[in-house]
């Protein structure tokens, strides 16, 4: 083990803190490359590696950050990243002599890999190998990845380190608000990024201390390796009109106690920290004894961890069982061979969409087609897959070098599906699981075939593992699948199956999954046997099945199969699973509501009525109404005077008043538009009063709609008729509309600075053609001061107003007008 | 120059004042909300493009850059940027999907195409923010201090501009351009200033007064409260 690692055991490390900020104090101009600076003035360098030495630092680091070809490139100085890694490692050696390590810093290129940003994984590694040997030759300790904002760069960046040089790697990330840039939340990290042979992990920039505290806390739940911090620290922000420094050097030192506490042995500052910094916080280290340094029990036991770029899904016998969709293969369904074929990527993803949504927990993919290129394939299904869908993937690929391919795509840590007992398969797969941070997934077959017996099969597991371990994997990431025969050509072997799962668990200790549906393969009532067989084999100790998702047993199998082999402690999941609403969509309103009086039963009356306009009930709403006509003695006007009516008004003022809002508003406004249409049918054609026709749109240049709809939606509802022209619609329209309806008002509706103008032109026109119509304007940029000075007759402060609006420009009626309204 | 994408996280909670809403939501419109949530995330193709200028000159009410023919014209653009030696300039966008989407809610469902915009509307401010988060901690390391985001549209920095603006970060890239009336296509996108101050600046900007002819509510005319990122530090807001 190197002198890092091992001195990392005994005690906590205290780091040095920025480079940066320290530089720009020593003449460093801005905006100019650190590292190309420091090539002409490397004493400058030394003082401040020698600061930090003197105020306790026992790690230094290398005056590298963007020491890398794309970053050089910024300066045309990419040919430049030997001599500025040697040169900046043998400087911090030449400070540090033996009485501090020495870390490589490597920062990120500042691109993302692809789909997020332009560059492939050969690029970036090529890109992180060149500046790491360079570190290595200049002496460093260990490589320190630093700063790194997405697990895809950071991954390429550790496979290098661990690939191309023999350094312990440090790997820290910055978050904000909880996750990366490209959304990874630590946990995620640490389960990726140690499965790929990170020796440290943790947190730098962006925030102060306090910020990463739970990002410091989520990693050690999540992890047994060594962490490391480096806040911010000392960077000003200006409050109230004052330069305000919040983390002072003390502040900082307050931090120490409680980041030990939570597994730190590398303990450091970024931006804007000074020696002061470092100085006080080697004060507070120095103060605690090295028991109270913190001795963190690093043996956690976890369960089989599956990661994406944003999410963990675990799997084991202390989890629940997980399922894992079968349906994107191309070899059993002839669409999806189809969709690969031909490049079709919404199809692929619109599969992944579905089985995510019907209650798959991982995805298995399958790309094997023998005119295509499985390789590139596998990379553009994942690279597809992975930025649409957040839930992990299962790489279901026998071939080495395409799988290898997939691998480097996936930006998580990924599933094998498969490895065999044969000989070859042992020794091409199991180290591209190692290299590439995977867990593995190993089927009871080898030369032989499969063996009839379940002893059989659990020798073959037995040497899969064995041999795993022996690759360097960890034991919760080798799975085995005892693999399922055709129960239509030999029924008893099931049970074989069954008995292999119960074997393995019980000697091997490691997780099970089966691909269910071989099971039923040629038999009738496929889901029968699948949901059974499942049942079965969860009794068995199976974690995960590899099925159809869409198959409506499924979840309720894998549910009450958990609940009965005491995987579902409270039956929380069951009840959860159980209580499940459907299709969401309020319109669907599938879900029971409360009736005025409480109880399940409807009360026949225009109490009712109003309760389900005001809560914007559609279902129930006709089959009242058609009880209401038929038993009581009303008359379809008066209902619509007596029942629809007053809770229209009173939605208004609720909305006016603040208590309930536009999205209310309107569900409501839909059902009183449900109530009215079927009540209109149910009257002579001339019994309602035409109150008014308005013509309505929003002017030309402009194309937004949604408040233009409301008022339409709620002026209909109140009796208007209205002739809604649309969006981006020219002053001509409007009039001949006007003129060709005979209505008695415009409104227009902008929303733009830009567009506003346009409402000027609509009212000159018509004041030319002399029209006996008036103009009523609104919309987020129009105030009442605008709308006076370009001649409008009404302004429509929101919705509601409008109608008011609408009715006192009909009536004439001044005494209809509102408070702030000047005309 | 640059161009990301970056997968949206977003809780309905971050879309409540997008609605204009101070309270919980009832159980339909959070149904609603968390529907949208799902279709939008699905469905959106954030990209990000930005690029860096020096300043080339400051005076008064205009701001030039070197290798742009962008003005950061107006009084209160050119005090928020008074003390930058450089501006980075970054656009975003959620896509044409989205307008797709939206498009084809907005005649027949208007509760649903209200709460489908304010979603797409909270997607892209999130999204900005996140880019906005990146650039700035870059811009810390190389030693200067992040202002906060000032956008064509603010205060008396017009519109008309728009199309300078996404010449100059080559927006087409990512598919983001002006109509003839200068609005943003694909609708949910923004254009941002960031800039580069040489001391510290609050992160916040002061309201600027409205230009002539433009809305005279006491605050910018952006008129975006709800959909503002310095709504809750903007200084009329809290009056």
């Amino acid at each position: 083990m190197s002198k890092f690692l091992s001195s990392l055991k005994e005690k906590v490390l205290l780091g040095d803190g920025a480079l940066g900020t320290m530089l720009a104090q020593k003449g460093l101009p801005p905006g100019e490359s650190p590292e190309l600076w420091m090539l002409s003035h490397p004493e400058k360098l030394k003082i401040i590696h020698q600061a930090y030495l003197a105020a306790g630092a026992q790690v230094l680091q290398t005056n590298t950050f963007g020491a890398n070809s794309l970053k050089l490139q910024e300066y045309q100085a990419s040919s430049q990243v030997r001599a500025t890694n040697l040169t900046a490692a043998e400087l911090v050696r030449e400070v540090a002599g033996e009485k501090a390590f020495v870390a490589g810093i490597v920062g990120p290129t500042g691109h993302f890999p692809a789909p997020l940003g332009a560059y492939t994984w050969s690029q970036l590694v090529e890109v992180f190998r060149e500046q790491m040997e360079a570190l290595q030759e200049g002496g460093v300790d260990f490589l320190f990845l630093e700063t790194f904002s997405d697990l895809g760069e950071a991954r390429a960046a550790l496979y290098a380190a661990k690939n191309f040089t023999s350094l312990p790697v440090a790997c820290s990330l910055t978050y904000t608000q909880g996750r990366t840039l490209t959304g990874t939340p630590p946990a995620t990290a640490a389960v990726v990024l140690a499965a790929m042979g990170a020796d440290l992990i943790g947190a730098n920039c962006s925030t102060g201390a306090q910020e990463l505290l739970p990002i410091m806390e989520a990693y050690s739940q999540a992890t047994n390796l060594p962490l490391l911090v480096e806040p911010n620290a000392g960077i000003p922000e200006l409050i109230a009109g004052k330069t305000v420094y919040r983390e002072t050097p003390a502040r900082m030192a307050g931090f120490v106690k409680p980041f030990l506490q939570l597994g730190v042995r590398l303990l450091g500052a970024c931006c804007g920290s000074t020696p002061q910094h470092i100085q006080a916080m080697n004060e507070k280290l120095y103060a605690l004894s090295p028991e109270k340094q913190g001795n963190i029990p690093t043996n956690k036991k976890f369960p089989t961890r599956l990661a994406s770029r944003t999410k963990v899904v675990t799997l084991g016998t202390s989890e629940l069982p997980r399922l894992i969709g079968e349906r994107i293969n191309p070899t059993a369904r002839k669409s999806i061979a189809q969709a690969f074929r031909e490049n079709e990527w919404d199809l692929i993803r619109q599969e992944g969409y579905d089985q995510a949504e019907k209650g798959a927990h991982l995805l298995d993919l399958n790309v094997g087609l023998p005119e295509l290129n499985e390789g590139e394939l596998l990379q553009e299904s994942i690279r597809q897959l992975q930025m649409a869908l957040d839930i992990p993937l299962v790489l279901d690929c026998t071939d080495p070098a395409a799988l290898e391919k997939g691998l480097q795509e996936y930006q998580g840590k990924a599933l094998i599906n498969s490895v065999n007992g044969e000989e070859k398969s042992l020794t091409t797969i199991l180290p591209l699981a190692k290299k590439y941070g995977a867990a593995v997934l190993g089927l009871t077959l080898d030369e032989k075939g499969i063996p009839a017996k379940a002893e059989d099969r659990l020798k073959i597991a037995e040497k899969i593992v064995a041999r795993a371990l022996e690759t360097g994997l960890a034991r919760e990431d080798i799975l085995i699948d005892c693999l399922v025969l055709t129960a239509a050509t030999d029924p008893a072997l099931s049970l074989e199956t069954i008995k292999a799962i119960h074997l393995v668990k019980k000697h091997l200790g490691v997780s099970c999954i089966l691909g269910l549906s071989n099971v039923s393969h040629g038999l009738p009532q496929r889901s029968w046997l699948n949901n059974t067989f499942l049942a079965l084999a969860l009794g068995a100790g199976l974690d995960a099945a590899i099925a159809n998702p869409h198959d409506p047993r499924i979840s309720g199998t894998l549910a009450a199969g958990a609940l009965l082999t005491a995987r579902d402690p409270g039956a929380r999941n069951y009840l959860h699973i159980t209580g499940k609403a459907t299709v969401p969509s309020a319109l669907a309103n599938t879900k029971t509501k409360t009736t005025p009086n409480g109880s399940g039963t409807k009360t026949v009356s225009l109490t009712t009525l109003h309760t389900y306009l005001l809560q914007g009930q559609k279902e129930p709403l006709i089959p009242l109404l058609q009880e209401l006509l038929a038993t009581t003695e009303t008359d379809p006007l008066s209902l619509i005077n007596e029942g629809i009516i007053p809770p229209l008004e009173k939605i208004g003022s609720l909305f006016t008043q603040g208590e309930i809002f536009l999205p209310q508003l309107l569900l409501t406004s839909e059902a009183v538009k449900a109530a009215f249409s079927y009540l209109r049918e149910q009257l002579p054609a001339a019994a309602l009063e035409n109150k008014g026709t308005i013509v309505l749109g929003t002017v030309k240049g402009d194309i937004h709609d949604i408040g233009k709809n409301i008022v339409k939606a709620l002026l209909e509802n109140h009796g208007y008729r209205i002739i809604d022209l649309g969006k981006n619609v020219p002053a001509s329209a409007f009039l001949s509309a006007a003129q060709k309806e005979k209505a008695q008002i415009i409104g227009l509706s902008a929303l733009m600075t830009t567009t506003m103008m346009e409402m000027e032109t609509v009212i000159k026109e018509v004041r030319k053609e002399k029209l006996p119509v008036k103009i009523l304007v609104g919309g987020a940029v129009v105030t009442k001061e605008y709308a006076r000075r370009i001649g409008a007759d009404g302004y429509g402060k929101d919705a509601v107003e409008t109608i008011k609006v609408v009715q006192r420009l009909l009536t004439g009626d001044e005494a209809r007008r509102g408070e702030d309204e000047p005309f | 120059m640059n161009l990301f994408k970056i997968p949206l996280t977003l809780t309905y909670q971050e879309v409540l004042p997008f609605l204009g809403m101070n309270k919980e939501p009832s159980p339909q419109e959070k149904e609603l909300i968390e529907y949208y949530l799902k279709e939008i995330k699905q469905k959106a193709q954030p990209l990000g493009i930005w690029k860096t200028f020096s300043v080339k000159a400051w005076e008064p009410g205009k701001i030039s850059l070197e290798n742009s023919p962008l003005l950061l014209a107006g009084v209160n653009t050119s005090k928020h940027f008074k003390t930058c030696d450089h501006i980075t300039l970054l656009g975003t966008t959620l896509g044409q999907e989205i307008d797709h989407l939206l498009a084809h809610l907005s005649p027949q469902n208007p509760a649903e195409a209200l709460i489908a915009d304010a979603v797409a509307s909270t997607a892209i401010e999130c999204f900005t923010e996140q880019l906005d988060l990146y650039l700035s901690t870059q811009i810390k390391r190389k030693g200067y201090f992040p202002t906060a985001r000032f956008s064509p549209g603010y205060g008396d920095w017009s519109l008309h501009r728009q199309k300078e603006f996404l010449a100059s970060i080559e927006s087409e890239k990512i598919g983001l351009t002006a109509t003839a009336y200068f609005l943003l296509q694909p609708m949910k996108s923004v254009t941002a200033a960031l800039g580069w101050s040489k001391t510290p600046v609050p992160r916040s900007y002061d309201s600027p007064p409205a230009a002539e002819g433009f809305a005279k509510k006491p605050c910018c005319s952006a008129q975006t409260c709800p959909y503002c990122h310095l709504a809750s530090s903007c200084p009329d807001r809290q009056k």
